[in-house]
Parts: C-alpha cells; structure tokens; sequence
C-alpha cells in the first residue's frame, strides 16, 4: 500500500464507509421515528432525555464532522509530526465518527415504529458492540496514521557501543518510581474502600472491583524496573516485577538516549503498541530516556535515568548478534 | 548499574561478580538499603548458573555487605558504603603484598602493626 492509499484510507474511506452506515440507517428508518427520540437514558435503561429526530441528527453529525476532522487532517497535512501525534489523534478522530454512527444506528433501529420516546429503553448489552466496533476502527485509523512518514531523528552515525570482550557478559538494570501516580492510586484505593461501605449491600462488591481496580493498575504502573542485557530490553512493571515487556535482541536496531517530552509519545504511562501501532512508549516522567530502533522500523521508548549505559550496552549486543560466531 | 562478567578471565566467576558488588556500592551506584535484582535474573543475563550468583551474594553477606532475606530478597546492608571500602582496601593490601612477595604470616604482621 502506497502513502496516497493509506492517506486516503486515513483521510476519506474509513471515516466516509463508517459514517455512511449509521447515517443510511437512521435515514433509512426515519419516517419510522417517533417525532422525538429518546437520547439520554437513565440507569435502569428508561429514558429520561429526548430531542427532534432532526436536532438528533445534528447534534451527533456535529460529533462526527469533528472526528472525520480530525482524520482528515493528518491525512491532507504533509508536516511530519511528532512520533505520537497522528496516531493518537487519528485514534480519537475515528473513535468520535464510530461512536456516532453507532449512536445513530442503534437510535434509528431501536425506536423506530414506537409512538413515543418514552417508550425506548436500551440495554447496556447493546452498547458493547458498537464500542467494541469503533475501537477496531480507530485502532485501524492510528495504525495507518502512525505508518505515515514522522519525524524521523536518527543520524547515519554509527551509534555508540560499549566495549566487550568476546567472553565478557553484561547486564544493567535500573528502576524508576514515579511519586504522583503512587499517590494517586493509594488514594483511588482508599477512596474505594470508603465509598464500598456507604453502597448498598447488594452493589457494593462491584462498585469495590470498579475501584479497586483501577488503583491497583495505576499503582502497578508507578514504578518500572528496566533490564538490558544480551536477550534485549526488559521492562518490568510493578512491584511484583509483572507484567512485563520484552524487545528481544534480534529486533533492535539500535539504541539511543534522548529527552522524553510526554506530549510527544502520546503523555504519560504505556502509550501506543508494539504489535498493533508502529510505536510504544512508558512513560513515566519528562526526562531522560532509551529509545530502541527496531529493524522493522518500529520504535519503543522508556523513560529511565543514566539511558546512556544500557543503549551502548545493546548496541554492543546488537553487533555482536551480527557478527558470525568464532 | 552495570555488571559485567568475563568468561575467559582467570578469576572466577561468583568474585568478578562480588567485586563488582563492592565497587558499585564503594561507587555509590548501589544505595544502602537498594534491593538488588533477582538473583534469577541476574543469572539468566549474564548467562552464568544461578548458583554462582547466590555464591556471591552469600560471600557479600559475610562481609556485612548485603542483607539477604528469605522470601524478600536481597538489599544492600545499612554502611555498607564504609564497609565496601575497608573490604576493597584489605583486598589490595593483600594483592599487593602477595605481589611484592609476602607470605600469609607476613601480611598479617603489617596489619598487627598498625594496630
């Protein structure tokens, strides 16, 4: 696939086939709606909100005119952005469309024929779908936009290597704490606990789980441990050491130390992905980093202090991995 | 920090790796109260048999310098740092008097001097 192609795919055929499904539906059933639709609905699945069918239709167009926007624009624009840029605002650009065209479809097929909007009701079952639908489209959208040509900053410099003995065997390890998600998820906990005790008996184990677990996963994420060695990079999560990412060895190109500046690498904690998007970043702190350059021009950085160290030590790895066995 | 170990030197395996230990706390790289990483690990990276790593963790230990418990793993010890240095001088005190020729008896004398 050529740039142009993905550029239009980016840009015109994703978000245009995803909004011309939710848009032909809702028309399609139109004349079927009551005058107005339910589009607010409270817990229990009862409706407590309505609009005019054509109000409807403007309200969630807006939302989708925003994120076919926001596609278009990196696929129209020539600049190379920063690594993270395209694919996180593809990400969003194509999430808003999909959501709304689910938005519309789901409307347009669960009242039509009814007489009036309070006689809609929506099942939290039926929102799975069409959240699951618009995450694949959106992690399309960011995998195409992050295969765009970026700001690319590697030198044809031969990059620094540590000197190795044939028969010597290196290793460096460091940790990293980041102090403000440690709070915060400790807070999220407690807060956890205290609000379980004041819910009813009946609902208080979920609500303990829905918050219980998102303070433990941003706790886990708090502090990293990072390992090189001649296997590759290890980054290792938690205080349990799991879970953890590997970049074997034979995938890195080369190694170098650079300033992370969050905004760049899509903010703070693990962004992006090695398998499905071209590049990934922990990110726990502005500063210092190690930046791997795979062979299949993947990227992935972590933060971490001294980056110096283990980027010759792999680089070292690396040629020696090139080299034939004696 | 960095380890680093040479399979074709002369000098076993398990004391490069404890030099490397007393240096890197010597050095400040290693903090006093720091957890070292797994032994598991360090064994696997480096390619050498776990034991060798538990062999030099365990010599450390003897020296006051590490604090291995069990289920908890393996820290650097409270004064470590002094400790480190009083080991690395002995050390040399003893490698350069065997190389000027004294024996056992001899080096223990200098030492009962100063004493």
């Amino acid at each position: 696939m050529n740039e142009w192609t993905r550029r239009a795919l980016l840009g015109a055929a994703i978000p245009g086939a995803v909004a011309a499904l939710g848009l032909a539906t809702y028309l399609a059933y139109r004349s079927d709606l009551p005058e107005r639709v339910a589009t607010h609905y409270g817990i229990a699945g009862r409706p407590d909100g309505s609009m005019t069918a054509e109000q409807f239709l403007i309200v969630v167009g807006a939302l989708m005119v925003l994120g076919w926007g926001a596609c278009a624009f990196i696929a129209l624009t020539l600049r190379r952005f920063q690594p993270m840029v395209a694919p996180t605002l593809s990400f969003v650009g194509a999430f808003l469309v999909a959501l709304g065209s689910g938005i519309l479809a789901t409307t347009a097929i669960g009242q039509r024929g009814l007489d009036s909007w309070q006689d809609a009701s929506l099942s939290p079952w039926a929102l799975i779908p069409w959240l699951a639908g618009s995450l694949i489209v959106s992690s399309a959208a960011a995998r195409i936009a992050s295969s765009l040509p970026h700001q690319a900053d590697l030198g044809d410099i031969a990059p620094p290597a540590m000197d190795l003995a044939p028969g010597e065997r290196a290793l460096w390890t460091a940790t990293l704490s980041a102090g403000w998600p440690l709070l915060l998820g400790a807070a999220v906990l407690v807060v956890g606990v205290i609000l379980a005790q004041l819910m009813e008996p009946s609902i208080r184990l979920w609500t303990s789980i829905a918050l219980l677990l998102p303070g433990i996963a941003v706790i886990t994420f708090s502090r990293i441990r990072v390992t090189a060695d001649r296997s590759g990079l290890t980054v290792r999560y938690g205080f349990l050491g799991w879970p953890r990412t590997l970049v074997p060895l034979r995938r890195i190109a080369t190694a170098q130390a650079i300033d992370v500046r969050p905004a760049e690498w899509g903010g703070w904690g693990y962004r992006g992905n090695l398998t499905l998007m071209n590049r990934a970043a922990v990110v726990l702190r502005a500063g210092p980093g190690l930046r791997l350059d795979l062979l299949d021009g993947k990227v992935f950085v972590v933060t971490i202090d001294n980056p110096d160290t283990p980027a010759r030590l792999l680089n070292a790895e690396a040629s020696r991995l090139e080299l034939p066995k004696a | 920090m960095l380890w680093k170990i040479d399979a074709q030197s002369a000098q076993p395996l398990h004391e490069q790796l404890a030099g490397q230990i007393r240096r890197g706390i010597a050095a400040r790289e290693l903090a006093e109260g720091e957890k070292l990483p797994p032994a598991r690990d360090l064994a696997k990276g480096l390619g050498v048999n776990m034991h060798t790593v538990l062999r030099a963790f365990q010599t450390l230990r003897d020296e006051g310098l590490l604090e291995v418990r069990r289920g908890r793993g393996t820290s650097v010890a409270r004064d470590a740092e002094s400790a480190a240095r009083h080991v690395e001088l002995a050390r040399r005190l003893v490698e350069e008097a065997r190389r000027a020729g004294l024996g056992n008896r001899e080096i223990l004398q200098l030492v009962e001097v100063q004493l």
